[in-house]
């Protein structure tokens, strides 16, 4: 299974890989990181504002993923379970920014009805839109729109109102929508080509 | 607010998201992961410290109490040895019956009395005139009396009639007991507190109390022979096959401890140890001759307060000198090893190679006093970690006092230790640096060291030839381990826990 030193991952079938990692046998721990690190890192990269604060987040939570495995009873795929501890590492990691800068309720605008599609926007891009969000409403609307949590238990997550979690989605999916408007404008006028 | 189009097109365009890492990324997960693995071996090696130190209280403190014993023993064999002389000043009726066993076993039942003894009544009835047509008629006879604590001893029936026997004065019941009452106020009164209390409840009872720590002065009265009590009517045969039984057991017992001392006479071992070492005692200079330059005393400093791991594997001798005393000596190989963060390297002259600096490199740098090593550069560089691996060839030299020699055993040892330096390995860790490896000319450790060792050695013997030992100790060198020129010192105190195998010659 392991040659020179070196994993065959893609040999390896999730509860080999869960059973060597409970051993704590760091061939297969690399192997694990290794087959989860690239979709673990674009998790974190949604949670943070820089690339090197996602790394941070993305160590810590492969740290404790290593160290809770043993607990895994495997009643979720070990995808969820990895993704659910990075989410929730990453939320540790900027509920300190939350404590000196809480989040409010923000007045709630009406939503255009005419929705504008992101289909066709790379998907850097669309990090790069929810990256430029105010941290409140950065956390919320990846909870809400991208992990499916509903709002009551986004409140209960973070420690806020259900009121407070819905004005920031609100706020968030505003200032996503004007973002969007920009671009597409933007590709009506010079095509496709920027992008 | 619901889930709608918008909210199902972000999460489908995350969904196959994927970036890469960089490559430090898992490099860090690893050192952190190692870091925790470290920390639960500190953790084991903490538990396993603890052992050694409880290991040696608790030696300590049986040896505290075997002493004691030994003491106390040695205390009653000095009163069963003045009982006897005494005894024979006055005659020879219960010789047979003054023995070490008896008083002992009289001590461990009741400390403070139980003592019985017979009373020279020439020189005490000169007190008084109660029974002095007695005196006048039996100028040897005596009374012997008894007491058992609280416990009432009812000692005139036999005891008078033999008086009477040996008496043969004729003289009344009453008056004999009154005697015995005034005797014992005499020697009561005498100034002395010997005769605790005593007490007559009627003419037939006697009740008296002795102090204990008082017995050998009231055995150096030639006037006074203390004897065995006379505890009970018993059955004489009864009395002399539970005696005889008592003695075969004990003889057995002996016998048995002989044997066990005597077939293990000379033994040899092999067996490993593992401890940890902390610096207790260190320093740097930073003013002198052989002074740091300030930045180097840092790196220095950090090398010297290492705390670190010790292993050691040898073989050893033993020999019995005594049923309690041995001696063991032996070979052990002994290795010292510690991490710490350093943050320089020395390059060869070309620069082409690169290590991490020795404290005498780095002392030698501080002063440029080196030709060779001006030739050699310090370069500063981020933080890394050293592992330092000192290697010694250690010869033991051990008494030990044995307390316990069955097929379980107890010993506590002590002695120094003769410790020739062979090696020094510096690994870098994690870096493209060279290892230095320095012999006993160029390192900065003293060639030979003495060190202190203290321990318990707690054993099983599994079968007629073979015994494995647990060996909880301390070790700690009299002087610095680093050479005298150098501008520092470090005294490691070494806890560690051996385990070896013993081949018992005969």
């Amino acid at each position: 299974m392991l040659e020179n030193g070196r994993t065959k991952d893609y040999m390896l079938k999730e509860p080999e890989l869960i059973e060597g990692c409970r051993k704590g046998t760091r061939s297969f721990q690399k192997a694990l990181y290794e087959r989860y690190c690239r979709k673990m890192l674009a998790v974190c990269l949604r949670y943070s504002k820089t690339t090197a604060e996602a790394e941070d987040i993305l160590q810590e939570g492969f740290v404790k993923v290593f160290h809770a495995i043993k607990d895994f009873r495997q009643e979720s795929k070990l995808e969820t379970w990895i993704t659910r501890i990075m989410v929730n590492t990453a939320l540790n990691y900027q509920r300190k920014k939350l404590y000196l800068f809480p989040m409010v309720d923000v007045q709630e605008i009406d939503l255009p009805e005419n929705e504008i599609s992101i289909s066709g926007i790379h998907f850097s891009q669309l990090l790069e839109m929810i990256q430029s969000l105010p941290q409140g409403c950065q956390i919320v609307f990846n909870l809400f729109a991208i992990e499916g949590y509903n709002h009551k238990e986004i409140a209960e997550m973070l420690g806020i109102s259900e009121g407070t979690s819905k004005s920031q989605y609100s706020r968030a999916r505003t200032l996503l929508q004007e973002k969007l408007l920009k671009e597409s404008s933007y590709y009506k006028k010079y095509g496709q080509g920027k992008i | 607010m619901d889930r709608g189009k918008f909210e199902d097109q972000w999460a489908d365009a995350f969904k196959q998201a994927e970036v890469g890492p960089s490559s430090d990324a898992w490099i860090n997960i690893e050192l952190e992961l190692e870091r925790a693995e470290g920390k639960k071996m500190r953790r084991r090696l903490f538990f396993y410290k603890t052992l050694a130190a409880a290991s040696v209280v608790f030696a300590l403190m049986a040896g505290g109490v075997s002493v004691y014993l030994t003491q106390q023993n040695n205390f009653n064999k000095s009163l069963n040895s003045a009982l006897t002389y005494n005894h024979n000043l006055n005659g020879t009726t219960l010789q047979n019956e003054l023995t070490g066993e008896d008083i002992e076993e009289s001590f461990k039942v009741d400390s403070n009395v139980e003592i019985s003894g017979k009373a020279n009544l020439n020189e005490l009835d000169a007190s008084n005139g109660v029974v002095k047509d007695r005196k006048e008629n039996a100028n040897n006879a005596t009374y012997e009396f008894g007491s058992k604590g609280e416990e009432k001893i009812d000692m005139a029936s036999e005891t008078l009639k033999s008086l009477y026997a040996n008496d043969n004065s004729g003289v009344e019941k009453k008056g004999r007991n009154e005697a015995i009452k005034t005797s014992f106020s005499f020697l009561a009164n005498e100034g002395n507190s010997t005769i605790k209390s005593f007490s007559s409840e009627n003419s037939d009872h006697l009740y008296l109390a002795l102090n204990k720590d008082r017995l050998p002065a009231l055995y150096e009265r030639p006037d006074i022979t203390l004897t065995l009590p006379k505890k009970e009517e018993q059955d004489a045969v009864a009395v002399m096959m539970a005696k005889l039984a008592a003695r075969e057991q004990e003889i057995r017992e002996e016998k048995k401890e002989k044997a066990s001392s005597e077939d293990e006479k000379l033994w040899t071992s092999v067996g490993v140890s593992a401890g940890s070492f902390n610096t207790i005692a260190s320093n740097v200079a930073s003013s002198s001759s052989s002074a740091f330059a300030a930045s180097n005393a840092v790196m220095a400093d950090n090398e010297v307060k290492a705390s670190g791991v010790a292993y050691a594997v040898g073989v050893n001798m033993g020999t019995r000198l005594t049923p309690r005393w041995v001696l063991q000596g032996g070979v052990n190989y002994l290795t010292q090893s510690s991490d710490y963060t350093a943050n320089a390297v020395v390059g060869s002259p070309d620069y082409q190679t690169f290590r991490p600096a020795s404290i005498n490199e780095l002392e030698q740098l501080s002063t440029d006093a080196s030709a060779r090593i001006k030739s050699e550069k310090l370069v500063t560089t981020a933080p890394y970690n050293v592992n330092n691996s000192v290697r010694y060839i250690s010869l033991p030299m051990q008494a030990g006092y044995t307390l316990i020699n069955k097929k379980f055993g107890l010993q506590l040892n002590a002695g120094i230790s003769t410790d020739l330096f062979i090696q020094n390995v510096k690994t870098a860790e994690g870096q493209s640096l060279s290892n230095v490896d320095q012999g006993r000319d160029d390192a900065p450790y003293r060639p030979m060291n003495f060190s202190g060792l203290m321990g318990t050695e707690l054993s099983y013997r599994f079968s007629q030839r073979y015994r494995i030992t647990l060996n909880p100790g301390v070790r700690y060198p009299f002087q610095s381990i680093y050479k005298s020129d150098l501008g520092v010192e470090s005294t490691p105190i070494t806890f560690d826990v051996g385990l070896r195998f013993k081949y018992i010659f005969h």
